[in-house]
């Protein structure tokens, strides 16, 4: 059961990208960030960057990906990998990987990457180092050969950890979007080559079903809350303090308030943040219209990204922020709204 | 009767912890040892699950003999079995190794019809075990559950996945993970942690999941963490430039590069 | 001797601490401006969680827990809301534990059960319009009448009043035996002649639905009269005893509260360019503060541990009360003085912390009468005679 693990002893020295097509719908930002830098790594390393592409129609995608200068791309097209699949996607590159033995494999930080990334490290016993935020290449005499050297957070982020994978292969890293920047190359000449879809549909253990048209968002208490969208008093009404819900649904996160709008009546007691004590942790902190009274601050000081939206550019609040955007909070926010609204349609 | 294990982990609290700035290592001293937050997601979904159809659960940890208190806290939340594995040979293991031994003693305690785990640990933040899991156990694994009901041999779930919202039927056995917008964890009640710290602990050492020490803890772990840097949060107060059209535009190209704005 | 909490003390600390902060608190503001008792889901809650049984045994759905233990659910529901803190308290060790005490195996196979759930709430009264600390004064009375007593009278101040089904109630069977007369009375609400007066408008606790109670020709059945008929008085006394442990840890809590907020803002707010806890004024009523706080504390701990082994802890339980809750109200005075403005107006908490502390020096016992305890105490020990 736990046994039949695959070992690779002798890798191409190649640097392969997992090049994630999104929505059925283009190449994911994510996946043309990690074939720029594995173009970096393979000109270091001498050796060939691979892009490998599974999609309903994989060559619609191949002239943008061929931009970013891969020496092969490995592509396959079929109504089966339309969606990433937890079976399917495994099964391939784990054959794919079998024959070609690349010695390094980058996966973006998605929801089909942080699925594959881990099943292919267990199926090759070898190493992997998730939401990476560094990529170099080491050269030393106490390894046999140039190893990937990645960097990551541990500890909630607390810490940097700086990994390496020196004794079994493929050396696999997924990376956070937006860690590295897109770069075109040009003068490279691209190897397409097309495989043959054979997977037998059938051996498929979850089926999918008609899912209902309408569901119900969890309402989630603040506290664990990966996205909060919070009010004060610079909003000036219920109705303007309304608008924050529609921001809170496209982003995917609640809503929250200072004391203002509670003590105000715009909304019930259970969003406000700060007084005593319900503190917030969230990846993302929107503030509009708040000026960041103590109370408050000290709740949302532990958020990931805190961006505050305000007119004064000296608010207590911009101590904190990642992001300082000095506008009136009301119409911002609507041209917010107005843009991800047009965003989500598209 | 639906049997039910649960993978849990004791963790320094990683909040409020303190950091040897030198090392960047974690002072264990100065941080209490609690469950890691999504596990306890789990444990509550587990407990839905017996609240609703009627199940055994087994909790599960692996660590040193003080990570027995998690099961404490299982066992005051109500979960019917706790099990340990504990090996100092087992020391320094990574997320593949970690997988490989928690796959292990789940066969030696199963069979099971649903084994669940967090999604991801405070301390290692690596998400690797449940996918890892997966495949040791060969169980298919599903993530993201909103709406979760199981009959007669089989389980069906709703989730939001990326943007699609599905609806996907599998057969037992299943894995899965739970994060923390999954559910609010129940208050356990005073009458059972009065008694949790009283209730059996089933210890299993490396005789006990077999294999050799060459394949566990540090010797057998891929991954080699060669540094680690204390990283101090320093807010970046960038301030948006252009008009504020160009303003909402940088909002959203920015939460795009975090992931947040999916595309 | 061990000043450590055992583990599953610590596990009930920080389990009732997350509940408080996660049910409770957005509540706590809203019940002390309406003056409304907790929803009845809420309450229901509890009563899974067995903090309406917290000693009771295990049979009638209690979770049996030692009296530290007790006093840390008390302390830390009494942190959010000491309105909460009251009721619960109340309920567990001047009705339930009674009960429980000196009931006979009828009466507490009637109530115990419902009690301990929560299903019905519990208070304890003495106290009438002219009869306070001077409590063998009571004018209610309570006539054999074949299988029954009739019971005549009125309650005021009475905790629960407003939301109880069931009340101990001390009536006078012989005015002449003075306190030899009295006698403890189950009554229920649902009882003929019984009604609850006006609710007060307190200045604090206002979550708590204190009220007058009218007893109108009741008919109270023989076998509702808890222990023996000229036993009424003593056992209100023990009662207090045990009730005081659980008013300190009510204090300790409204004190805790007051304190940790003050310490937080006082290194958040700077004047003069330095967060003001950094000046001496300041850092050292901070530490009388934690000095006091701490001291109420091991009291409390040492009265519950003397109660657990069952030694006498009439004094002990005396003094905790007393110096619980003068550290209270002294802890919350300077909490304010400390936030400044921001102290006086009610958006902060902290005002609440203040009004609600000062009851805790006159209920159950004023600290007037612990001295009188503590006093006659020290007589004894030091009397030749």
């Amino acid at each position: 059961m736990t046994g039949n693990a695959k070992h690779i002893s002798e890798g191409s020295g190649d640097v392969w990208v997992f090049t994630e097509i999104q929505d059925h719908e283009r190449v994911l930002e994510g996946a043309l960030e990690l074939l720029s830098k594995g173009r970096e790594i393979a000109d270091t390393l001498g050796t060939k960057l691979y892009a490998v592409v599974f999609a309903l129609d994989a060559e619609q995608y191949l002239p943008v990906i061929e931009k970013y200068g891969p020496d092969v791309i490995l592509y396959c097209s079929d109504r089966g990998l339309k969606h990433y699949d937890s079976q399917i996607f495994p099964d391939l590159y784990t054959g794919l990987i079998e024959q070609y033995r690349p010695s390094i494999v980058l996966f973006p930080s998605t929801e089909a990457g942080a699925d594959l990334a881990p099943r292919l490290a267990q199926r090759f016993s070898t190493g992997l180092t998730s939401h990476c935020t560094g990529l170099s290449i080491l050269t030393s005499d106490d390894y046999k050969r140039p190893l990937l050297v990645m960097q990551r957070p541990a500890y909630s982020g607390n810490a940097i950890a700086t990994v390496i994978c020196p004794h079994t292969l493929p050396q696999m890293a997924t990376v956070q979007q937006g860690v590295f920047d897109k770069k075109e190359t040009v003068g490279v000449k691209t190897e397409r080559i097309r495989l043959p879809f054979t997977y037998d549909l059938s051996t498929l253990r979850i089926t999918s079903l008609e899912a209902p048209v309408r569901w119900d968002k969890p309402r989630v208490p603040l506290e664990q809350a990966t996205v909060v969208v919070a009010g004060g008093r610079g909003l000036g009404s219920k109705r303007n303090f309304d608008r924050l819900f529609e921001v809170a649904e496209i982003l995917g996160g609640e809503v929250g308030a200072t004391r203002v709008p509670v003590f105000n009546n715009w909304c019930g007691e259970e969003r406000m943040i700060g007084q005593t004590g319900k503190t917030i942790r969230p990846r993302l902190y929107l503030g509009f219209g708040i000026s960041g009274q103590i109370q408050h601050t000290a709740s949302i000081v532990d958020s990931e990204i805190i961006v505050s939206v305000n007119t004064s550019e000296t608010a207590p609040i911009v101590e904190i922020s990642d992001y300082v955007i000095s506008e009136d909070a009301n119409i911002f926010l609507a041209r917010l709204i107005e843009r991800l609204r047009k965003e989500k349609r598209t | 009767m639906l049997s039910i294990l649960v993978c849990i982990k004791q963790v320094p609290d990683t909040q409020k912890a303190l950091f040897d700035p030198k090392t960047g290592v974690i002072d264990r001293n100065s941080a209490d040892n609690i469950m890691n937050p999504d596990d306890l997601h789990a444990i509550e979904m587990a407990l839905a699950v017996k609240d609703g159809y009627g199940a055994v659960i087994t909790a599960l940890t692996m660590g040193p003999s003080q990570a027995a208190d998690v099961l404490g806290e299982a066992y005051a939340l109500g979960v019917d079995r706790g099990a340990l594995i504990s090996d100092p040979r087992f020391a320094g293991s990574d997320s593949l190794v970690t997988s490989k031994i928690l796959s292990r003693a789940i066969e030696k305690l199963g069979p099971f019809d649903i084994v669940m785990t967090g999604c991801e640990a405070i301390d290692g933040n690596t998400g690797h075990v449940g996918f890892q899991l997966s495949e040791f156990l060969h169980m298919p694994l599903l993530t993201q559950i909103h709406k979760f009901h199981v009959s007669s041999g089989q389980v069906i779930i709703e989730r939001l996945y990326g943007h699609e919202y599905q609806k996907i039927r599998v057969d037992l056995p299943v894995l899965i993970t739970v994060g923390k917008t999954a559910n609010r964890v129940r208050t356990p009640r005073l009458a059972d942690i009065r008694t949790c710290t009283d209730r059996e602990i089933t210890v299993l050492t490396m005789e006990d999941i077999g294999g050799d020490a060459c394949e566990y803890g540090a010797a057998g772990s891929p991954t080699v963490v060669i540094e680690t840097e204390l990283f101090s949060h320093k807010r970046e107060r960038e301030l948006f430039t252009g008009t504020i059209d160009e303003k909402v535009d940088n909002l959203i190209h920015k939460l795009k590069k975090q992931n947040i704005l999916r595309y | 001797m061990n000043f450590s909490l055992s583990k599953s003390q610590l596990m009930i600390q920080k389990s009732i601490r997350k509940f408080a902060s996660e049910t409770l608190e957005e509540w706590a503001n809203y019940l002390d401006r309406e003056s409304k008792p907790l929803p009845p889901e809420i309450v229901r809650e509890m009563g899974r969680l067995n903090i309406w049984g917290i000693q009771a045994p295990a049979e009638f759905g209690g979770a049996d827990l030692d009296t530290v233990s007790y006093c840390l659910v008390i302390e830390e529901i009494s942190r959010v809301s000491a309105a909460v803190g009251l009721g619960v308290t109340v309920h567990n060790s001047v009705c339930l534990a009674p009960l429980l005490k000196f009931g006979t195996r009828d009466q507490i196979a009637r109530y115990a059960p419902d009690l301990a759930s929560g299903r019905k709430i519990g208070g304890f009264t003495v106290t009438e319009p002219q009869a306070g600390s001077d409590a063998a004064s009571i004018q209610t009375t309570a006539v054999a009448d074949g299988d029954h007593y009739i019971l005549n009278g009125q309650k005021a101040f009475v905790t629960n009043g407003g939301v109880g089904d069931l009340f101990i109630v001390a009536a006078s069977v012989d005015r002449k035996k003075k306190t030899r007369g009295i006698a403890l009375f189950l009554v229920e609400k649902s009882m003929e002649g019984f009604e609850v007066g006006k609710i007060e408008d307190m200045m604090g606790m206002r979550g708590n639905m204190v009220s007058e109670l009218f007893f109108n020709n009741v008919r109270v059945p023989k076998e509702n009269v808890l222990g023996r008929v000229e036993d009424g008085f003593r056992i209100s006394m023990q009662t207090l005893d045990i009730g005081r442990i659980g008013i300190a840890a009510q204090a300790l809590g409204i004190g805790t509260a007051a304190y940790a907020a003050a310490a937080t803002y006082a290194m958040e707010r700077k004047q003069f360019d330095r967060p003001i806890g950094t000046f001496q004024a300041i850092s050292f009523m901070l530490a009388d503060m934690k000095t006091n706080l701490d001291a109420a504390r091991l009291l409390i701990y040492r009265a519950a541990d003397l109660k657990d082994r069952g030694l006498p802890f009439s004094t002990e339980s005396a003094m905790c009360k007393v110096y619980a809750s003068s550290t209270a109200m002294q802890v919350c005075m300077q909490a304010l003085q400390i936030f400044g403005g921001y102290g006086y107006v009610k958006d902060l908490p902290v005002e609440r912390f203040f009004r609600d502390a000062k009851i805790t020096e006159i209920y159950e016992g004023t600290s007037e009468v612990m001295k009188i305890i503590i006093g006659n105490d020290i007589i004894k020990e030091f009397s030749r005679f």
